[in-house]
């Protein structure tokens, strides 16, 4: 019996070639994006799992809270530095407690050779949690001395041509002095560590925690890092924890034990911290879920709801097609019941059919995976390769998928036709594969999806055009950062700006306490009242030095910009202990406007309050507002990054920028090179153009919107066939009305627009129901932006116009076709 | 074999109620030929379709072999169709996608009988209807005639007690008509009992008798003469 159903579902298949290859290619396509993501998320989880103690290392969280219900940051695995302090104090059991701090790309210098290197300062525990790789070197001293280093063996071949490198010595940052104590490996791939492109804590060579101190180090944030600080908002610092071997302390334990962890020791007068933890091995996805502002629905959680809609439309649209080719087929169905089949029968030989299709779709998307690969491993820094597909795990999901789309799929016609009578069947035209309003939903659900997949891609390609616009600016002359850390290399900023002056191709100089178009940022409170309990905003304060907003080319709106006359610069200490006054700052217009100010004149001379998190009950160190400008400090993404606040504090604004003349490039560039090479010999330099920064930082925005519109694409694709499909079986079913209202006097044209009015219907109303959801969808992505298009009606205009055009043109075949019929062939034919 | 007492057919849409049959009371003997004819909606493929269990009556006793089968639940109809009862339509009704083999043992894989026997029969039957050099032709590939001796080959594949014939010659030429008309007459030789609806007078005269119905119910019926039947 199972050779006749196969037998049977072949020849079907191939009778209806093109709807079986439709149908194959929408489940197929389907999986693709479905397990494409899956792999990402797989990738993603499988990180760090090669170490010994993986399964007992976990990272700690910090949530910052400004109110019960408002929560200033996310749950990054990133913690302030006194956790460590304390962790093992509420937690004895612990076997292990370290703490990790990137120090991004800095000089290091040999005798002969300067190269960037990526710093990492660590804790010695470090080294007793994660077994890395030594190659040589004694482990447990390693890290004993605070000018002791662990290098990468690559790192060694770069700097010094050898791996066999203890006792050599390091000049870092043009200012310390380190000894090589041991040398260790690549570490394997997947992990949140290591030269991987997508390290969060990348490093070639390793130092004392105890080195930081002499470092000067800010870590990008402005602020000098002190690891034995107290600051509780100081959320930069990777914190580990080993939990011991012997199960004394279960991570449930831990977990729950962190909840009241910030409650015993964040001081009251902080901001409340709630504290968690991780398994190592889901940081990298902790983090990445944490960027996009951790709301309810994470990004990865998106994805999937996602590529499960377009899983959902090529089921629908099998089970419409099913539907269509089955009502062709009720007369040999009616003469199967005749003939003594059962409904079983008839549903097994439906769902037979429906397996054998997945079973097609299958192949195809194994090998469509397989050519996903290479783009995918490009697009997104993963480490994918064949193999990974043929995971047993991944393989089961596959099959248990493709049966359930199967059974899905194959069910509906299944169930419905089995129920045919076979008097009803073998009369012409008076056999329905149920509900006659079935198709029509069907396919309506569809078109919302793809509806409403086109008008998200649509806003977040207008999006992108913002983004692009704001970003890549051709009226701006072309702005030069230079990522070194020039406070800690010793290169003084007045002479370097003196130096750079000196061409007439370079026109300002300035600085900022980090660098262009990065995610996030300090995150700092204000308020209009010195009354604490008054509401409270929370913006990034940027630390510039002088000519910042002409360097950058952001227009001053109001007031004036802080300069030397009226003797603006503050030291940072200012902010918490203002020695001349209130400390002036410049705010933009979205800050203005969220203090409430929506004439930016009206803000000039304001005294506004700070509340910074590490004295929440302060009355409010006073800030006065000498100037608004407009928004558009260069920044794309990250909690509470849509206003900004400038302090003149030149002393901590540590990357030079640099605005060059369009008239002569080169010559600007090769001046640069050469005012750098006098003051920093031992310091390679790392300069980049701002909007080759801001094309790093909008790769994977347009990335994703790359991906939505493929999905829109698809999605369309198979909508468009599940249409053609009903609009085959309904003019099938109409022929007779059409074949009567011919003799009657209708005229080709007058049916054919009368059936293309009947096929938008449902597209029409598709529409309707996808715009809010859009809507809702298109807010939420524009929201995480700092530069944001407006949500204009265009998008929605625009997917009603292109989805009704495309449905007319895919059904305006078949229907020209059904308006031709003669009236003869279909009225007497029985 | 086949008895009917009172069988009344309505068709119900919205407020008007059709009878296809009012109170049809007839009988039918084991190995009988039996002709129905009328004109036109006078109910008489409604009536095939009952006796044929492929539909129901409204109201009304059928007594198939001996039992009362009217209040029969559709897997019971179906079990009792399957086994006793072969069918030959007008339109010929053959499925596109099987070959002749395969259309003809379709019924006998319904009944879950061996590959092997399944073989033999068909092989057998093919060879009754003269069709067995066409036995992978598909449908489309064969002419009326041949495709109405396919459709005759798979009713009495499972050798049927009651053979059902609708129109069977409706779409045939002559000659082809004679040649199925023959078929019939042989198989009603060899014991099955065949009921069929006709409009043309000439194939109702191989019957043993002719039920004549006119709206809905039966007006007479009439005995064929062994000669009428031999002319």
């Amino acid at each position: 019996m199972l050779s006749h159903y196969i037998t049977l579902a072949a020849r079907s298949f191939w009778r209806f070639k093109l709807t079986a290859a439709v149908n194959t290619l929408g489940l197929a396509l389907g999986l693709v994006c479905f397990l494409a993501t899956y792999l990402f998320i797989e990738d993603l989880v499988r990180s760090d799992t090669h170490f010994k103690n993986a399964s007992r290392i976990y990272a700690l969280t910090q949530e910052i809270w400004t109110s019960p219900v408002e929560r200033m940051v996310p749950a990054f695995s990133r913690v302030a530095p006194p956790v460590a302090k304390f962790l093992p104090v509420d937690f004895p059991a612990l076997e292990a407690v370290a703490r990790a701090l990137s120090l991004g790309p800095i000089a290091a210098a040999t005798d002969d050779r300067k190269v960037d290197l990526f710093a990492a300062a660590v804790d010695p525990a470090f080294v007793r949690i994660f077994d890395l790789p030594f190659l040589s070197g004694d482990p447990d001293a390693a890290l004993a001395s605070p000018h002791n280093a662990i290098i990468t063996e690559r790192a060694a071949t770069r700097l010094f041509g050898t791996s066999n490198v203890i006792g050599r010595h390091i000049l870092l940052q043009n200012r310390t002095d380190v000894t090589v104590a041991a040398v260790i490996g690549a570490l394997p791939q997947p992990s949140h560590m290591g030269d991987s492109a997508r390290a969060s804590l990348p490093f070639d060579v390793l130092v004392p925690m105890d080195l930081l101190k002499g470092f000067q180090s800010t870590a990008g944030i402005g602020v000098p890092v002190d690891p034995d600080g107290p600051q509780w908002g100081n959320d930069i610092y990777f914190t580990y924890a080993l939990l011991p071997a012997d199960g004394s302390l279960t991570p449930e334990e831990f977990k729950a034990g962190l909840k009241t962890f910030g409650d015993r020791h964040v001081p009251k007068d902080q901001l409340r911290s709630v504290f968690g933890a991780i398994p190592v091995s889901r940081m990298n996805l902790s983090n990445l879920e944490a960027l996009f502002g951790g709301h309810a629905v994470s990004p990865t959680t998106s994805v999937f709801l996602l590529d499960a809609l377009i899983l959902a439309i090529a089921c629908l649209n099998y089970a419409n097609l099913a539907v269509a080719i089955a009502t062709t087929r009720a007369k040999e169905i009616g003469m199967r019941k005749i003939l003594g089949a059962n409904r079983f029968h008839l549903m097994r030989q439906y769902l037979v059919e429906a397996m054998l299709l997945g079973g097609v779709a299958l192949v195809i998307v194994l090998v469509g995976l397989a050519l996903a690969i290479p783009p995918l491993n490009r697009a997104l820094g993963t480490d994918l390769h064949f193999a990974s597909l043929l995971q047993p795990r991944l393989i089961g999901l596959v099959v248990v998928l493709l049966g359930a789309i199967s059974l899905v799929g194959g069910a509906y016609p299944a169930l419905v036709l089995s129920r045919v009578r076979p008097v009803d069947a073998l009369r012409a035209g008076a056999v329905r594969a149920g509900p006659r309003f079935v198709p029509t939903v069907l396919v309506g659900v569809q078109f919302a999806a793809a509806s409403f997949l086109l008008v998200v891609a649509l806003l977040m390609l207008n999006q992108n055009r913002e983004l692009q616009r704001s970003g890549i600016r051709p009226d701006r002359d072309p702005v030069i950062a230079i990522a070194n850390d020039t406070k800690q290399l010793g290169v003084g900023f007045d002479t370097l700006r003196t130096e750079l002056l000196r061409d007439p191709h370079i026109k300002f100089v300035s600085a900022s306490n980090s660098p262009p178009w990065q995610s996030g940022g300090w995150h700092y409170m204000l308020r209009r009242s010195q009354d604490a309990s008054s509401a409270t905003q929370v913006t990034i304060l940027n630390q510039i030095s002088y000519d910042f907003f002409p360097t950058l080319g952001i227009n001053l709106l109001a007031g004036r910009a802080p300069d030397r006359e009226h003797g603006d610069e503050v030291d940072l200490m200012e902010l918490f202990r203002p020695k001349k006054g209130p400390p002036p700052i410049v705010i933009d217009r979205a800050l203005a406007l969220q203090l409430g100010w929506s004439d930016p004149n009206e803000a000039v001379g304001q005294l506004i309050y700070d509340s910074p998190p590490e004295n929440r009950r302060a009355k409010g160190i006073p800030l006065r507002v000498v100037g608004v400008v407009e928004n558009g400090y260069p920044r794309l993404i990250g909690p509470n990054t849509d206003s900004n606040m400038y302090l003149l504090v030149p002393a901590m604004a540590t990357v030079p920028l640099v605005s060059i003349s369009r008239s002569d490039i080169p010559a600007a560039l090769a001046h640069i090179d050469r005012v750098w090479e006098k003051l920093a010999p031992k310091a390679p330099l790392r300069r980049e153009f701002m909007d080759e920064m801001f094309d790093r930082a909008y790769e994977s925005f347009a990335a994703i919107s790359g991906v939505l519109v493929g999905l829109a694409a698809f999605a369309f694709f198979i909508s468009i066939m599940g249409l053609c499909g009903m609009a085959i079986y309904v003019t099938s079913r109409r022929q007779r009305e059409i074949g009567i209202r011919k003799t009657l006097g209708a005229s080709k044209r007058r049916v054919v627009l009368m059936l293309l009015r009947d096929f938008a219907k449902p597209v029409v109303v598709a529409n309707v129901i996808a715009w809010p959801f859009a809507y809702l969808m298109g807010r939420v992505y524009l929201d995480l932006f700092v530069q944001r298009a407006s949500l204009s009606p265009w998008p929605f205009v625009l997917s009603f116009v292109i989805t009704l055009a495309i449905a007319w043109i895919a059904v305006g075949a078949q229907a020209l076709r059904a308006a031709a019929v003669k009236p003869a062939n279909v009225l007497y034919a029985e | 074999m086949i008895r009917l007492h009172n069988i009344r057919k309505l068709y119900r849409a919205d407020a008007i109620e059709t009878a296809a049959l009012a109170n049809v009371s007839l009988q039918i003997d084991r190995g009988e030929f039996v002709a129905v004819m009328g004109p036109s909606g006078c109910g008489k493929s409604t009536l095939l379709n009952i006796i044929g269990m492929i539909d129901s009556p409204s109201a009304g006793e059928y007594h198939f072999c001996g039992e009362n089968i009217a209040p029969y639940s559709e897997n019971q109809l179906v079990q009792l169709r399957k086994h006793n009862l072969g069918f030959i339509f007008q339109s010929f009704n053959l499925i596109d996608d099987l070959t002749v083999q395969e259309n003809v043992e379709l019924p006998l894989l319904y009944q879950n009988v061996a590959r092997s026997s399944r073989r033999a029969r068909v092989r057998e039957v093919l060879e009754l209807v003269d069709l067995r050099a066409r036995a992978k032709h598909k449908p489309a590939q064969l002419s009326g005639g041949q495709q109405q001796r396919v459709a005759v080959a798979r009713a009495v594949v499972t050798d049927p007690k009651l053979i059902l014939a609708d129109e069977p010659t409706g779409n045939l030429d002559t000659k082809n008509g004679d040649e199925v008309m023959g078929m019939l007459d042989t198989l009603n030789q060899q014991g099955a009992t065949v009921l069929m609806v006709t409009h043309s007078h000439v194939n109702a005269s191989r019957a043993h008798r002719i039920v004549n119905m006119l709206d809905g119910r039966i007006v007479n019926e009439t005995q064929v003469s062994e000669e009428a039947r031999r002319a």
